[in-house]
């Protein structure tokens, strides 16, 4: 993925009659991200889309893709930018085919061109085989495909969607995250509106979370080992030097250090296998802290970890997923622990990091 | 028209290739030359053959297609857009404003002018047989007519879905740009062989009326442009409608020269009309009668003046030329009546001019002069009233709400006032008429100040809820 931001939104705020709809959003996107823009109803989320797309003109603020400013100049940005609107329109009377060579055309692609993204554009949304047909003789799930197709035919940089699923039916949902899957690992970078969090979830990046016109939360939900990420350890027993152990930590790399508690925890199930059923459950201390390194560091501080004799009963990789993140978000949590009731496996959003 | 070669294809305009793919049906392929063939048939036979009727038949048949049919398409094609959600996919076109905006008053019309094209072609073989070399003025007079007709209907079509219309823009606007589309053919007469006479200059009539008919075509054009400009977030400043206002002032005005000339030599005083108080005055109603029109259809909001604001206070970026380009087009109207009022006051207007509007406004006097001041200051005065409700922070159709208020302000309210005996209180509420234009422009003055006051305050509280939001 090339790490160079494609889009870069800044301090944006938009403003209606009375009402302030988004004040000072900030965030930039690398090539190849999907960043799922969540948010309650009415929080800003279709008003940002807009603004991006240049439809809407935001009171202040910057939006700049590829290096075009796009409330200044929204016609080139346009050549590199797609946009489904959560209520689209389709000329009934054109057929499929029609439609893409229309959509095409308005992104001032040639005549050779267009026939060529139609053909991709259709291949990728299994739409060749009805590309004669009209779309008012269409289902609610192929005209929704066909409108994706009429937003993506000149293979934008950044596409936009507005609760691009709605109305689909499960298989239908299963083939657009697959698309979108597709379209990242091509480098297209797409930012997906929707309150399907568990499908946002299978193929996002990258979470902004808005709540009331401000963005509460932008992060990548992939963190990698090199970008930082957050380490949770489990010990047996509660250290009796605490300051000793956080300086091991701290030595190693890992920062931000909280939430260090005593905690009751049933034994996970990994480790249940080896114990009697009946094995009671134990008082134990964990921590949580970022950590930024290779695999070989992380290796280094677990053995450290172990040589201490700290009685290392877990050592992971946290992961929130989409979920977690959103209504932590809505919370205005800061990030927190994971549960650590243990005792129905591992808890969600925690994956467990294979020891070296 | 955008087309372009690419190899051995051609690059049509998209926009004006999905009308022909919408609107060429099969059906109206075939049907259109059939229906057109009965008719100039029905005509021949009634007509003995006379190619004179042919002729006079097939262009009245050209008009009905293209002026008639075609605008109505085309009025109609921009709230449909919307209506089908299409426009928003459109608006992210890539396509430049000249593009997007050629695309849609060709394309539009496109089944009126395919069922034109055959009452044309046949015009022009019957027509060269009567008028001879003519007919090809008469149909190039003809074919441009409809061009700026098709144009303006279309910049109706973007007003009315501004105005939140978006089902059958209505009769009102067919017939108000029929009116207007119809002004550069207004010059064809009885006797076209007689020369027209327009600053003095004896102009052959059917070459004026085909100069004139082109030029407006692309002023419309160039409306519809820049319209559509405005639809696609281009920034632009605000010069267009001025200087079409100033041609039109300048075209009317050299016809108008002639009318105040003849007035003069039948008065017998003598001296012609002053030619730039001629432009002006026609300038001023232009833009009087425009910033109207504009007023009830562009979007003016709370925002709108905000950003205006901030800008020129510096807040925002861009400085003066972006609050320019953001202010909207009525202001501008507005302020050029204002000027072109102010300039009639101390201009000269000429013995000839005056003759002619003292015998139309019985006062000519120096403060009859202010009669067109008088009239800037009740546009003020409306645009105020019209603030008041779009300047809120829920504003509900100030359109229609203006409407009615002006309805009752300057009709029903002095007709009451006056059947009640109250004649003063019907002078205060609308003195045209009643008093001088001085007393007018007083009064007029105060009711604005009212207003406008009025709509500020609204605006304020507004911007206040934003801050506490």
């Amino acid at each position: 993925m090339n790490r160079s931001p494609v889009l870069e939104v800044a301090a944006l705020t938009f403003e209606y009659p009375g009402k302030r709809a988004l004040t000072d959003v900030s965030f930039a996107l690398p090539h190849g991200a999907v960043l799922a823009l969540v948010g309650p109803n009415g929080a800003g989320k279709t008003t940002l889309m807009r603004s991006i797309a240049g439809l809407d003109e935001p009171m202040s603020g910057s939006v700049t893709l590829d290096g075009v400013d796009v409330i200044a100049e929204p016609r080139e940005a346009y050549r590199k930018l797609g946009y489904l609107s959560d209520f689209f329109g389709l000329y009934g009377a054109l057929t499929v085919r029609q439609s893409l060579l229309h959509a095409a055309g308005m992104r001032a692609l040639d005549a050779a061109q267009q026939t060529a993204a139609v053909a991709l554009t259709a291949q990728r949304l299994e739409l060749t085989a009805r590309l004669d047909a009209r779309t008012d003789t269409l289902s609610r799930g192929w005209r929704q495909r066909v409108a994706i197709g009429q937003a993506m035919v000149h293979a934008p940089q950044v596409l936009l969607l507005d609760e691009p699923a709605a109305g689909l039916d499960p298989e239908a949902r299963i083939g657009l995250s697959s698309l979108f899957r597709q379209l990242r690992a091509e480098g297209m970078t797409l930012i997906v509106s929707s309150h399907i969090l568990a499908e946002l979830d299978q193929y996002s990046s990258h979470m902004l979370a808005i709540k009331d016109g401000r963005a509460v939360e932008f992060r990548a939900l992939e963190a990698t080992l090199e970008t930082g990420v957050t380490l949770r350890v489990v010990l047996a027993l509660a250290p009796a030097d605490q300051a000793a152990l956080r300086g091991l930590l701290a030595a190693h790399g890992v920062s931000g250090l909280h939430h260090a508690a005593a905690e009751t925890v049933q034994p996970p199930n990994a480790v249940a296998a080896h114990v009697p059923a009946a094995a009671p459950s134990t008082t134990a201390w964990s921590v949580q802290g970022s950590f930024k390194g290779s695999v070989a560091d992380q290796a280094m501080l677990l053995k450290a970890l172990v040589g201490a004799d700290l009685g290392v009963m877990e050592f992971s990789i946290v992961r929130e997923n989409l979920h977690e993140s959103y209504l932590r978000s809505m919370r205005n949590d800061v990030p927190a622990a994971v549960p650590v009731a243990l005792s129905s496996g591992a808890p969600a959003g925690v994956s467990p990091c294979m020891l070296p | 028209m955008h087309a372009a070669m690419n190899g051995n294809q051609v690059t049509l305009n998209p926009e004006l290739r999905r009308y022909c793919w919408l609107e060429l049906t099969p059906h109206r392929l075939i049907a259109a030359p059939v229906i057109a063939g009965l008719i100039l048939a029905l005509v021949a036979a009634v007509s003995n053959q006379s190619f004179a009727a042919l002729a006079s038949a097939s262009l009245a048949g050209f008009a009905v297609c293209t002026l008639l049919y075609g605008s109505y398409l085309a009025v109609n094609a921009m709230p449909e857009e919307v209506r089908e959600r299409t426009w928003d996919a459109q608006r992210m076109s890539a396509l430049t404003p000249w593009q997007l905006a050629l695309g849609k008053v060709l394309g539009a019309p496109v089944a009126g002018w395919y069922a034109g094209a055959w009452f044309l072609a046949v015009f022009l073989v019957t027509g060269m047989r009567t008028e001879g070399v003519n007919a090809l003025l008469i149909a190039g007079s003809a074919v441009s007519a409809a061009l700026a007709l098709h144009a303006v209907a279309m910049i109706l079509g973007v007003f009315a879905t501004r105005a939140g219309v978006t089902r059958n823009p209505g009769a009102l606007l067919l017939l108000l740009i029929f009116w207007f589309a119809l002004v550069p053919l207004q010059t064809l007469g009885e006797n076209n062989a007689a020369p027209i006479v327009w600053w003095g200059a004896q102009v052959p009539r059917l070459w004026f009326t085909l100069v004139s008919a082109l030029l407006f075509a692309a002023w419309a054009s160039l409306g519809a442009v820049r319209t559509f400009a405005g639809e696609l977030r281009v920034r632009q400043l605000p010069w267009a409608w001025p200087a079409f206002s100033l041609y039109v002032g300048v075209w009317a005005g050299g016809l108008a020269d002639a009318q105040a000339g003849r007035a003069a030599d039948s008065l017998q005083s003598g001296a012609a009309a002053n030619p730039a108080v001629v432009v002006l005055l026609i300038f001023f109603l232009c833009t009087g009668l425009g910033a109207y029109v504009l007023l009830f259809a562009e979007r003016t909001g709370a925002m709108t003046l905000a950003r205006v604001l901030r800008t020129l206070r510096g807040e925002l970026a861009g400085g003066v030329a972006r609050a320019l380009q953001s202010v909207p087009l009525w202001s501008v109207s507005l302020v050029c009546a204002w000027a072109s009022a102010a300039a009639l006051l101390v201009l000269p207007w000429g013995t000839g001019l005056n003759s002619l509007a003292s015998a139309v406004l019985n006062d000519i006097s120096a403060a009859g002069k202010l009669m067109p001041l008088a009239l800037a200051a009740m546009l003020l005065r409306d645009a105020g009233i019209y603030c008041i409700f779009a300047l809120t922070r829920f504003p509900r159709r100030p359109a229609m709400a203006t409407m009615l208020y002006l309805v009752l302000l300057d009709g029903v309210v002095p007709v009451l006032m006056n059947a009640a005996g109250l004649s003063t209180i019907a002078f205060l509420v609308f003195p045209l008429g009643r008093a001088s234009a001085a007393g007018a422009l007083v009064i007029f003055l105060l009711q604005a100040a009212v207003a406008w006051g009025f709509a500020l305050k609204r605006w304020r509280d507004g911007q206040r809820l934003d801050l506490r939001t």
